[in-house]
């Protein structure tokens, strides 16, 4: 059943996954690393907008990701 | 607020009118009912009215509703005495000479003073009689005001930052017959010809005016009518508990946000500029719930076969119904609209910003999704809820 609480346990997986994504190590290899220097005008791909949208994920929610985790963890190791 | 300087015409003392200080004090946005909500409903009908007691009234110098006594006069007295719910010992007070004004309490007058001055009359408190003294009553009262006015503002603001209700007013903006139209219009599209948004100046009008506007009223009654739609199908089909109420509330609601997500993901990341709010997505994508309720309706009647005609009806219908909306809304869009909320947001800031014109593939694709989502979450939503068809099983063991 897709509940609120599997909703939940979803997207904390989800923006986990995002954050782990590195920029050098991994995202490099398919060519989708920062490149700002040659920008061509015009509206930003889809591309450029999917790294925007992870490097915006990782910026914003890597500390609250942090202290939700440690939660999830010990709530689950306690009673699930 | 109701306080009366001037109640004591035996002192002949005119005292200048000191209203205005407490009208600036209580400011615009607290108009009269929060002093009257400390007033019992029996009091005062309006507190402006100055007959309100039955006293002469036109030679009183204020008309803030509490008439000023006259001394000589018992009855006036008397039934304010009952109003205001006054103990003896006020009484006693509000006969004291000259200074002591015979105040009427509808502000927010502690209560406890009250109950204190109502069972000792005398100056058995003496620590209360500085409380008596009207220089101090004001400034006590007008404090009073400022803070419940200050803490009232707070708790707007704090609303208002979360919730926003404005904008939340717009979509709940219905009446009767806009509700029965937009019925008709769910589930036979193909006769409407005007998709247009109509717009009173840079706004567009309230759904009541427009039926092809947004709203939220259907899918929040649609929301509830499915959750006991489903109640009832599942106690149809002796599945049912009270757990499984909330269950169903819970995953519709989920279902709802995940599919918000992803529409305003893809928006994002397809780079889709559009009017489009998120508020509108939300209306859109909830109507499914009334064609949810009607098939699962349908299926009551004529089980398995009656669920899915009435699906793949409604699905077509509705289907067509979005594409139609959507696409005026998407493709058509030259509204004056400013841009507002995470969908539109343009990180390089090009020039072409309000410009909504432009990707029409992309946006394409986009409306295809919705409708297609839209489909797919309607079938998630109902396939383990509609009636199979009677077992003689379950009616042997109901017998």
């Amino acid at each position: 059943m897709f509940t609120l609480g599997a909703l939940m346990e979803a997207s904390l997986l989800c923006l986990n996954a995002i954050c782990v994504l590195h920029e050098e190590r991994f995202l490099a290899r398919f060519g989708w690393q920062q490149r700002r220097a040659q920008r061509r005008y015009g509206p930003p791909s889809t591309t450029e907008q999917v790294l925007h949208i992870i490097r915006s994920i990782r910026t914003v929610a890597k500390i609250p990701l942090i202290f939700v985790n440690i939660i999830t963890i010990t709530f689950k190791l306690l009673f699930g | 607020m109701n306080y009366n300087p001037n109640a004591a015409q035996g002192g002949g003392r005119v005292r200048p009118i000191k209203r205005v200080s407490d009208l600036n004090a209580m400011g615009p946005t607290a108009p009269m009912p929060s002093g009257s909500a400390f007033m019992t409903p029996t009091v005062a009908p309006t507190m402006f009215d100055p007959n309100m007691y039955g006293g002469p009234a036109p030679q009183q110098a204020n008309s803030y509703g509490y008439n000023a006594a006259p001394t000589s006069a018992a009855s006036p007295q008397q039934s304010q005495q009952q109003n205001y719910g006054y103990t003896p010992g006020q009484q006693t007070m509000a006969n004291a000479p000259s200074g002591q004004p015979a105040f009427g309490m509808s502000g927010p007058q502690p209560p406890a003073f009250g109950a204190a001055a109502g069972s000792a009359p005398g100056g058995q408190y003496p620590q209360f009689s500085m409380f008596q003294q009207p220089i101090v009553q004001d400034m006590a009262m007008q404090y009073g005001q400022r803070l419940a006015d200050q803490g009232k503002q707070l708790v707007e603001n704090q609303f208002e930052k979360w919730v926003p209700v404005a904008k939340l007013k717009y979509y709940f903006a219905v009446d009767n017959a806009y509700v029965g139209r937009k019925l008709r219009l769910l589930f036979f599209p193909y006769i409407h010809k005007d998709w247009s948004l109509k717009y009173d100046q840079e706004h567009p009008v309230q759904p009541r005016y427009d039926i092809n506007a947004p709203d939220l009223y259907l899918p929040t009654m649609g929301y509830i009518t499915y959750v006991i739609v489903a109640g009832l199908l599942l106690g149809m089909q002796n599945r049912f508990s009270p757990e499984q109420l909330g269950i169903q509330a819970s995953s519709a609601m989920a279902y709802s946000i995940f599919e918000l997500v992803i529409y305003s993901i893809s928006l994002y990341v397809m780079n889709v500029k559009t009017s489009l709010k998120t508020l509108d997505l939300l209306a859109f994508t909830g109507y499914k719930y009334v064609n949810i309720v009607v098939c699962l309706l349908m299926s009551t009647l004529f089980f398995r076969s009656g669920y899915y005609i009435a699906l793949a009806y409604t699905s077509f219908s509705f289907g067509f119904f979005l594409l139609r909306t959507l696409r005026t809304k998407l493709l058509q869009d030259n509204t004056p609209t400013a841009p507002s909320g995470a969908i539109n947001y343009d990180p390089y800031g090009n020039p072409q910003q309000f410009d909504y014109s432009g990707g029409r593939k992309r946006k394409l694709y986009f409306l295809f999704l919705v409708v297609a989502g839209q489909i797919l979450f309607a079938f998630l939503l109902s396939k383990h809820l509609y009636l199979p068809g009677v077992d003689p099983l379950a009616t042997l063991k109901a017998l």
